[in-house]
């Protein structure tokens, strides 16, 4: 078994986990964590891919980088939001 | 393609001067509105007397450069955003004290126009990623405006909004490990080459689509949402931002799916659409709230959609892509005035 | 060979031992923290899979911003609702059979993937490397070839702020101030901005580039602004708001400058292409408006807009 292929069994464990996690909760901050850790998932298996070639694909990295801006930014305000419906007596 | 790329870029300058000048925020948007819809009915005028063109974003050859496409449907689509849009900021410019609305509205509504029409244009996989989630935050900010009472439902909506981005970008990278392209007309190019299983690629990219679309089953958080907003957002929501991943949807069916998986899909879309159409109508029937009503009316006629997405993919059939579009287009303009009378009569009843 | 052969083995299943830590921990505290700790095993995986860039970036991003986000909404979670909520097993056993189905599946199908990948852009890329006006691929590929995604990621980062904006949360209970955090705020400060622009000016030629650089400098900001070193960043003053807005903005009006540039009657319109005696300088600017603007704005993310937080 090669490098790549271990990384990408170990991803789609991940993916897994996560979704699991999303389901599970019970908390609305895990399921946020269970939602980054899909997204780590996802970035995984893409830097794995960019492993496939030497030197390793920048592409893929490139999108990766923004893939974790776009995934810190969601995270940033689904958190706000989390605070905000905790804080609110229902 | 001049004018199209205006017609992105005018409510993207309005956005960031809006958040400037705070003040002048509405004035600022609405104008943009009204000139973007003037260049966007220059762009179709262009598309029409000197055909399609497409435009290499940067200028670097197919498969490194974003590309854009204008052709007949992405004018279509852009003027139909630019339309929606300046109508639901000429209501509120002139209601938006009724309508409840706080100053955030405009660079927000503006930020959302930029990345539909941004989405329509794009035939880039990774950049419809990018304009996907544009669109989700901005329009769970949109939702927000209504304070209080939709913070339950925009929490729904962004957690299951975050999940369905994250299943359309498995796909992508499924496809790019497959075939190393993102523009998905050369991606179609390669897959009619050299067919491999991409059935997975192709199914998480439409669960990740059907629920930012709220398409059924996918709906739940469509009906709460949508009611939740103040009565400008809900028209933008259901007129306009459902309609992009069904756009992106029927992209990637009809340029992606193989002959055999695209028979698969069709039997999908036309149990889903008819599903949606019995549940969305069943539902709307029985709520006692004209919002709500309105928005579960939305889940059952985006089923009409897919009724046509499936039968594009049965009969190739050329006259069906145009009723789909067509469909989205009067749904688009319908949705935005229900839900502007609704609003009107609220704000006039006082509830 | 067969050293590296047991590290990967031990990493890949220690990262899948933490994961599932963080989503069965019973406190929540423990599953923060068990999630950053992730963040930085992830990021050593993809430092072995030669991705050096973003095993910065997750270092930064991912593990550290994150871990701070989270740590702050822990902060603000009410003390009242901690004791742990039952789950019944039953209930979830279909969920479970699921999402191991899917895990199947998927790592079916990627297993079937190709070694070799049929085809790939990194030959184009390199090719034009050298017109780019950068040497480094990554930092070309997000500021020049893909540079539209680069920006409306940029609008993704503003969008967040507004939304948190729009749901400012309570304030939590004031920290009270430990002498020697101040210190070393204050003597990391200089070091922190160093490395940061550091990690900026290499992206040009190396691994970096405007985001880790940003976040480092947030993280310089979010330190001082915790220990009631830096008056309360506001977005209503207009200085933070330029400053938030100003990576748009370069990169905005550096598009308009590509279109006049390559202004020729009768041809297509050219939008976000640098001329290449102008892009080297171009980019440099952009990415370092970008940079002020995502510290800033992740500084916001992070702290919020409250008052001194002094007891």
């Amino acid at each position: 078994m090669s490098l790549v292929h271990w990384y990408l069994l170990i991803a789609a464990a991940l993916w897994g986990i996560g979704c699991y996690g999303l389901i599970r909760g019970p908390e609305l901050l895990r399921r946020i964590i269970a939602l980054n850790l899909m997204g780590a998932a996802v970035f995984l298996v893409m830097v794995t891919l960019s492993a496939r070639t030497e030197p390793a694909d920048g592409v893929l990295h490139a999108l990766v980088l923004t893939g974790l801006v776009v995934a810190v930014s969601a995270t940033a305000f689904a958190l706000a939001l989390v605070a905000r419906t905790l804080s609110e007596p229902t | 393609m001049s004018f199209a790329l205006a017609a992105v870029l005018v409510p993207l300058f309005a956005a960031v001067l809006a958040l400037c000048w705070r003040r002048q925020a509405a004035w600022l948007v609405w104008l943009s509105t009204l000139f973007s819809l003037l260049l966007a009915v220059a762009a179709l005028w262009q598309v029409v007397t000197a055909g399609p063109a497409t435009m290499q974003l940067g200028g670097w050859q197919t498969g490194l450069a974003i590309r854009w496409q204008l052709n007949e449907l992405s004018a279509l689509l852009l003027l139909m955003t630019a339309l929606i849009h300046s109508l639901v900021a000429s209501y509120s410019l002139s209601q938006w004290r009724d309508a409840g609305l706080s100053a955030d509205f405009w660079p927000l509504s503006a930020l959302l126009q930029a990345a539909l029409s941004s989405l329509f244009l794009s035939v880039d996989l990774f950049n419809w990623y990018v304009t996907l989630e544009l669109l989700g935050l901005a329009a769970v900010a949109l939702v927000l405006l209504s304070g209080k009472k939709a913070l339950q439902a925009a929490m729904r909506y962004l957690l299951l909004s975050l999940a369905a981005s994250l299943c359309y970008l498995l796909g992508v990278a499924l496809l790019y490990g497959h075939y190393g392209w993102l523009d998905v007309p050369q991606l179609a190019v390669a897959i009619s080459e050299q067919p491999v299983d991409h059935r997975l690629a192709l199914w998480l990219i439409t669960a990740g689509l059907m629920l930012k679309a709220a398409l059924w089953p996918l709906h739940i958080w469509l009906p709460d949402a949508h009611a939740a907003a103040p009565a400008p957002v809900s028209a933008l929501l259901s007129a306009l931002v459902v309609k992009g991943p069904l756009f992106m949807l029927y992209m990637i069916w009809s340029q992606l799916a193989g002959p055999e998986l695209a028979v698969t899909g069709s039997w999908l879309f036309l149990l889903t659409g008819s599903m949606a159409l019995l549940a969305g109508g069943w539902s709307a029937l029985r709520t006692p709230y004209a919002k709500v009503m309105v928005a579960y009316s939305t889940v059952a006629q985006l089923g009409y959609g897919l009724l046509a997405l499936g039968l594009i993919l049965q009969l190739h059939d050329p006259a069906l892509t145009q009723a789909l579009f067509l469909f989205v287009l009067a749904h688009a303009l319908a949705k935005t005035s229900t839900f502007l009378a609704v609003g009107g009569n609220a704000a006039a009843v006082g509830w | 060979m067969s050293g590296d052969f047991w590290f990967d083995a031990l990493l890949g299943v220690l990262l899948l031992v933490l994961a599932l830590a963080t989503i069965l921990a019973r406190q929540l505290a423990a599953a923060v923290m068990l999630y950053v700790v992730f963040g930085l095993m992830l990021a050593l995986a993809w430092a072995r899979l030669g991705a050096a860039d973003l095993a910065l970036a997750e270092a930064a991003i991912g593990a550290g911003l994150t871990g701070a986000l989270l740590f702050s909404a822990l902060a603000r979670q009410p003390k009242s609702i901690t004791p742990p909520v039952r789950i019944s097993r039953m209930e979830l056993l279909p969920a479970l059979v699921l999402c191991i189905a899917m895990s199947a599946v998927l790592g079916w199908t990627l297993w079937q993937l190709p070694l070799q990948p049929a085809h790939s852009q990194l030959p184009a890329a390199l090719e034009q490397l050298g017109s780019s006006g950068t040497e480094h691929l990554v930092t070309a590929v997000l500021l020049n070839f893909r540079a539209w995604d680069t920006l409306l990621e940029l609008l993704v980062l503003l969008l967040a702020l507004l939304g948190s904006r729009l749901v400012a949360a309570p304030e939590p209970a004031a920290l009270q101030h430990w002498p020697l955090a101040r210190q070393w705020s204050i003597r990391l400060l200089p070091l922190l901005v160093l490395v940061a622009f550091f990690v900026l000016w290499r992206g040009a030629t190396a691994p970096g580039g405007a985001f880790q650089a940003g976040a480092l400098l947030a993280a310089a900001l979010v330190v001082l602004r915790l220990n009631g070193q830096l008056p309360a960043l506001r977005f209503d003053m207009w200085w933070v708001r330029a400053l938030i807005l100003a990576g748009v903005l370069a990169f905005l009006l550096a598009g308009l400058l590509s279109v006049w540039l390559n202004w020729q009657p009768e041809q297509a319109v050219q939008w976000l292409r640098w001329p290449l005696p102008l892009a080297k300088g171009l980019i440099l600017l952009i990415e370092l408006c970008a940079t002020l603007a995502i510290g800033l704005t992740l500084t916001l993310l992070v702290v919020g807009e409250r008052k001194e937080l002094t007891a």
